[in-house]
């Protein structure tokens, strides 16, 4: 199998746009009312431990993605077992992302044009750039991630006369037990995710910037989705917010200066789709990867075209509508990902830990 | 060969995505609306829909573009605007639509039925302007012809963009009206609309405030009144301010150039009472009497006169809403939420009997920062 390296500088760029993903769309989950943010900041804190195991992770297993940190801890089978389980977590991830851009162009943009066709274009796209390989991937991130920057910047700059600032008191309105709950749902449709891109670390080359990869996103994802969500909240107020289905398009649609800059909420669906891309072929890169380590291929490319096409299709109908959606991400899916995102991740930290210390012990004693 | 082959085969592919957008239409293909006025239909539980459609083909012949009014019945809003299109034998294009009037009938039984088909689909904008029609029904506001610009619903919006110089009507659009009516503490408010006949000529007139609780429209407030409810929520923005002389006759037109207020609630011996701060800054515009405005002094007895005015009529609409509508059209109870969330626990579930109740003390400013170009009354000798 050839390497590909990619700069830690291309790294994060991925990184971010995949964790920012749907949220800057979709909204965050939203039983805390204007107490969002404060959400947010929280999961931000919540997640450190758990970049710290995944960055721990990356020097213990240097140059290794998840799936072969899974087999050399595990052994042959069980790894092999567990791998198939993060296959399939990539792929639904990916196919959850595509199917959020269709129900965003169903509902919003192209109301008459089958939900398939918009999910087909974007896959398409998805599956040729993973086809390129890592490398262009990561520089086409690059240049997007300014894009994305620049446009939330400008629209932020647009609504500033609109802000209402009284909507964010009083502070903790629906009480502290709904902002943990925030805190628990904006962790794992976020931060938490970031699992995904152990499964791309063996293009890292260096031992030591995976902390620097993890926290940098992390912070600057972080501020994107903040800026999002405050501004949702400050244009819209908490109650309204809660009722949209993607509560980003509606406050753009109220930007108007000077009756001149007005209905340009198409055009910040930019930043969507390239949020959607970027998660989606990441996604579709991990579990292609997967799923070449799994059966011993020689090359993941060789699956890339039948995953993806796998994965647009699954995204048909892995849901029946747009409510479904909602209940499903909001609600199930910080149950559902938490093993893969902590347990797993978790348990495979602390054994390796053990087998490389034993390693090493065994390393002394056959030296001495 | 095979390579031409090839090629040819995926030209002939290629072509199947060159047959055009998915929904393609062109414009002749739609009617764009201008406004809806929605009536209570013939029978029982029907609604009726207006809707004033612009005129393409006469826009062709650089004449200003005409109207045509279309009305049907139905018993969803949704399936009337549907229907519609077996009149026009055009789909409708909502989004450039700019009012929404509806009849004192309709909204006195509850708008939600009327106006979430407006702000969930996908076709509608909801920044259109809502109206409430004080004449008998928005048909015929809809269908009236209006003095500067060809289609009703474009000369509302522009009365609605030029309101800040009259501020005797709240300027609403439907978002906002939906978001006081979901906000807790918060009652919704729309302006009124009536016909104003002269010569014959009917014109649409936007004054006064219809208000609502929960979404049942319960009662109205004049013009004047409006302007002084909107001193107490801080969103006036110019309009007149007229004060009386020694003798209690109107004598002095003050034009207002900016103001602030500021709403405190606060606990005074155990009751909750709300603090109406306003300092509002003018310039005065009109003396229609010879005395009384000849010198400095004469400005500040002015300046004090006119707050003491001002802060009289704001509480006198305040006890007015208070005691006849019960309903919190200023905002008291999201004040109240957002300070003193402990309070509010325990006076939301009854707020509409509480905000009746509620103390209110109003303290007005007055500052006049010019005097035009005469720098005192015209004097007879």
């Amino acid at each position: 199998m050839n390497k590909e390296i990619i700069p830690v500088g291309h790294m994060i760029s991925v990184t971010v746009l995949f964790t920012v993903g749907t949220s800057i769309f979709m909204g965050l989950p939203g039983q805390s009312g204007n107490s969002k943010w404060i959400a947010l900041l929280f999961a931000m804190v919540l997640v450190v431990p758990l970049i710290l195991i995944y960055a721990r992770l990356h020097v213990l297993f240097p140059g290794k993605d998840l799936f072969d940190m899974l087999i050399a801890v595990y052994g042959r089978v069980l790894g092999r077992m567990i791998s198939c389980l993060y296959i399939w977590y990539a792929f639904h991830l990916g196919a959850l992302a595509l199917r959020v851009f269709g129900e965003f162009s169903r509902s919003v943009a192209l109301t008459e044009t089958p939900m398939l066709v918009p999910m087909l274009c974007l896959g398409l796209l998805c599956i040729w750039v993973v086809k390129a390989g890592i490398e262009v991937l990561g520089r086409s991130a690059k240049l997007l991630l300014l894009f994305t920057i620049a446009v939330n910047l400008i629209i932020f700059t647009l609504s500033i006369s609109k802000l209402e600032y009284h909507h964010l008191l009083p502070l903790f309105d629906k009480g502290l037990q709904s902002v943990l709950s925030d805190t628990m749902g904006t962790f794992s449709v976020t931060f938490a995710e970031i699992i995904i891109i152990l499964g791309a670390f063996s293009t890292i080359s260096n031992k030591a910037a995976g902390k620097k990869i993890l926290f940098g996103s992390v912070l600057i994802s972080g501020m994107i989705i903040l800026s999002a969500t405050l501004r949702n909240l400050l244009m819209l107020g908490p109650e309204v917010v809660s009722s949209l289905n993607f509560p980003s398009y509606v406050s753009a649609s109220r930007i108007n200066v000077g009756d001149f800059l007005s209905r340009i909420e198409a055009s910040t669906a930019v930043v969507f789709v390239i949020t959607t891309f970027i998660k989606a072929s990441l996604c579709l890169y991990v579990a292609s990867c997967g799923v070449a380590k799994v059966f011993k291929l020689k090359s993941y490319r060789s699956v890339v075209l039948q995953m993806g096409l796998l994965m647009i299709y699954f995204a048909d109908f892995v849901y029946k509508d747009i409510m479904e959606m909602q209940y499903f991400s909001y609600h199930i899916y910080k149950i559902y990902a938490f093993p893969f995102q902590v347990i797993i991740p978790l348990v495979l930290w602390i054994c390796a830990e053990i087998m490389v210390s034993r390693s090493k012990h065994k390393q002394v004693a056959s030296q001495q | 060969m095979l390579k031409k082959v090839i090629l040819a085969f995926i030209s002939l592919i290629l072509l199947i995505s060159v047959t055009g957008c998915w929904n393609y239409s062109e414009v002749d293909d739609i009617s764009i609306v201008a406004g809806v006025g929605i009536d209570k239909g013939e029978s029982e539980g029907e609604l009726s829909v207006t809707v004033e459609i612009v005129d393409t083909k006469e826009g062709m012949k650089s004449s200003p573009a005409g109207f045509k009014i279309l009305t049907l019945s139905g018993k969803t809003i949704f399936e009337i605007a549907r229907g519609i299109i077996s009149i026009t034998g055009k789909k409708l294009f909502w989004s450039h639509s700019k009012a929404i009037v509806l009849s004192e009938e309709v909204a006195r039984e509850g708008v939600i039925k009327v106006i979430d088909w407006y702000n969930r689909d996908t076709e509608t904008r909801s920044d259109v302007y809502i109206f409430v029609s004080k004449e008998k029904t928005a048909k015929e506001v809809i269908s009236l012809s209006s003095v500067t610009e060809s289609i009703t619903a474009f000369a509302l919006a522009q009365q609605m963009r030029s309101e800040k110089n009259v501020s005797t009507a709240p300027v609403v659009e439907i978002w906002d009206f939906i978001d006081k009516l979901e906000a807790s503490g918060e009652f919704a408010m729309a302006p009124l609309i009536y016909i104003h006949e002269q010569n014959k000529i009917k014109n649409a007139r936007v004054s006064g405030t219809a208000i609502f609780s929960m979404d049942k429209m319960v009662g109205t407030i004049s013009g004047e009144e409006t302007k002084y409810m909107l001193f107490a929520k801080d969103q006036i923005q110019g309009g007149v301010l007229t004060v009386n002389d020694k003798q209690g006759k109107t004598a002095f037109s003050l034009e207002i150039l900016s103001n602030k207020t500021k709403v405190k609630p606060v606990w005074i011996d155990g009751k909750l009472q709300m603090q109406i701060n306003t300092e509002t800054q003018v310039g005065l515009d009109e003396v229609m009497t010879p005395e009384e405005f000849n010198n400095i002094n004469s400005k500040n007895v002015l300046e004090e006169r006119a707050g003491k005015e001002l802060q009289e009529r704001i509480l006198s609409i305040i006890h007015r809403v208070q005691k006849d509508y019960h309903a919190d059209i200023f905002g008291f109870g999201e004040l109240i939420h957002e300070r003193m969330p402990q309070t509010w626990k325990k006076v939301k579930e009854n707020w509409g009997q509480e905000f009746s109740e509620l103390d209110v003390v109003v303290n007005s400013k007055v500052i006049i920062k010019s005097s035009g170009q005469t720098s005192r009354s015209i004097q007879t000798h």
